[in-house]
């Protein structure tokens, strides 16, 4: 059990569910209403567009003086400008590198340019845990609140590039479902007034597992947190059986960070009705994670 | 020159990710940092330095010189003019 959080607002760049070739791409909003300077626009690649959108979005009717954090989370970061930037490297025999994709590449550069543009001068960090990046930002987050913070802005961020597609499929990596990418947002509050849901529990594990220890897992989890079955809408995002389940990863495809868009979804089922919301997520059946979401 | 200057427009546009200008709306005889102009910033004047070693072999050796050389499209171009090998 966890210090419960609340969620007060949410942003989500995602795709539609149509996959071109072996690729879900996110569908992106115009991004000049909200990155309104052209100069700053200009430099930035989609994965910080979509980060910073999303952030912006997520913190538009907050001040910044109340965000105690900003904590980010991503499985590859930008991945494009890293791309041109090694590209640059191999080009120009490591001599004459151009500054912007290697500025722009590092991990933080999202959390960082929210920072910048809001000026939020707290906590800032970015978790690169593979298929877990999502979970130890989000467990970072319930620490700080539980220390004292009253917000805490946590986001996910992962891109698609055409040779990242390719060389995940290479390697197995997809599991028969398509690459994907997005951008989600969550602004995590200590007190529950005018919140939509309440993060209730999450839990960790990794390694190979198999369809009856990830069953015992959830049942324990569960039971844990005193939630009836009967009452539960499932977002599935591993390959285990669980019953009534909705396949997330059929909307957003497979990527480090997809857990994010399950999370906003799931609060979208809060909005629609449901009291509870499981999310079960797999990568490769070597991270697992259950995180449950509850109506306030 | 107006050759050039043409092909100098198309690389700062690609080289600085310049998105919703076109050659045609540059004026090269508009300063190309600060107001008035392009607005580039210090990070662009790199991207420039590149430009000039990459394409055209020229090595800026007094950053004194740079103000001028950098001012507008034309002061580039003119410079490139004069120095290139």
């Amino acid at each position: 059990m966890i210090t419960p959080v609340y969620i007060r607002s949410t942003a989500s760049i995602h795709s539609d569910g149509q996959a071109q070739g072996n690729a879900k791409r996110a569908v992106e909003p115009d991004y000049k209403e909200v990155i309104t300077d052209a100069g700053l626009r200009r430099r930035m690649s989609r994965a910080v567009k979509m980060g910073v959108y999303s952030a912006l979005t997520c913190l538009a009717d907050t001040s910044s003086d109340s965000v105690g954090g900003i904590i980010t989370a991503t499985g590859l970061g930008c991945l494009a400008d890293t791309e041109k930037f090694m590209k640059s490297i191999v080009d120009n025999n490591e001599q004459l590198l151009t500054p912007t994709p290697f500025i722009q590449s590092t991990f933080n550069t999202i959390g960082g340019q929210v920072a910048l543009l809001r000026k939020i001068h707290a906590y800032n960090v970015t978790y690169v845990h593979r298929a877990l990046s999502v979970e130890s930002a989000l467990i970072d987050a319930v620490m700080h609140i539980a220390e004292g913070a009253d917000n805490i802005l946590l986001g996910a961020v992962d891109e698609i590039t055409e040779s990242s597609v390719d060389i995940q499929q290479r390697m197995g990596m997809l599991r028969n479902n398509a690459a994907g990418e997005g951008s989600q947002f969550f602004l995590l509050s200590r007190n529950s007034n005018g919140c939509v849901a309440q993060i209730t529990d999450i839990s960790t594990r990794r390694g190979a597992i198999t369809q009856t220890d990830f069953a015992t897992w959830v049942d324990s989890f569960l039971s844990n947190n005193n939630v009836d079955k009967t009452d539960l809408v499932v977002l599935n995002g591993s390959k285990q059986v669980l019953t009534n389940a909705i396949d997330f990863k059929n909307q957003c495809g497979e990527y480090f960070t997809a857990v994010a868009f399950a999370l906003w979804q799931a609060v979208e089922q809060i909005k629609s009705g449901a009291r509870n919301v499981l999310i079960a997520n797999s990568f490769q059946n070597t991270n697992h994670s259950l995180i449950l979401i509850k109506a306030l | 020159m107006e050759e050039l200057i043409e092909k100098l427009k198309g690389q700062l546009i690609e080289e600085l990710n310049l998105e919703e200008v076109t050659p045609a709306d540059i004026d090269a005889e508009a300063p190309l940092f600060g107001d008035g102009g392009l607005g580039l910033d210090s990070i662009d004047a790199l991207e420039i330095i590149l430009i000039l070693e990459r394409n055209y072999g020229i090595k800026i050796e007094n950053p004194a010189q740079g103000k001028e050389i950098f001012y507008s499209v034309k002061t580039l171009a003119e410079y490139i003019t004069k120095n290139q090998k």
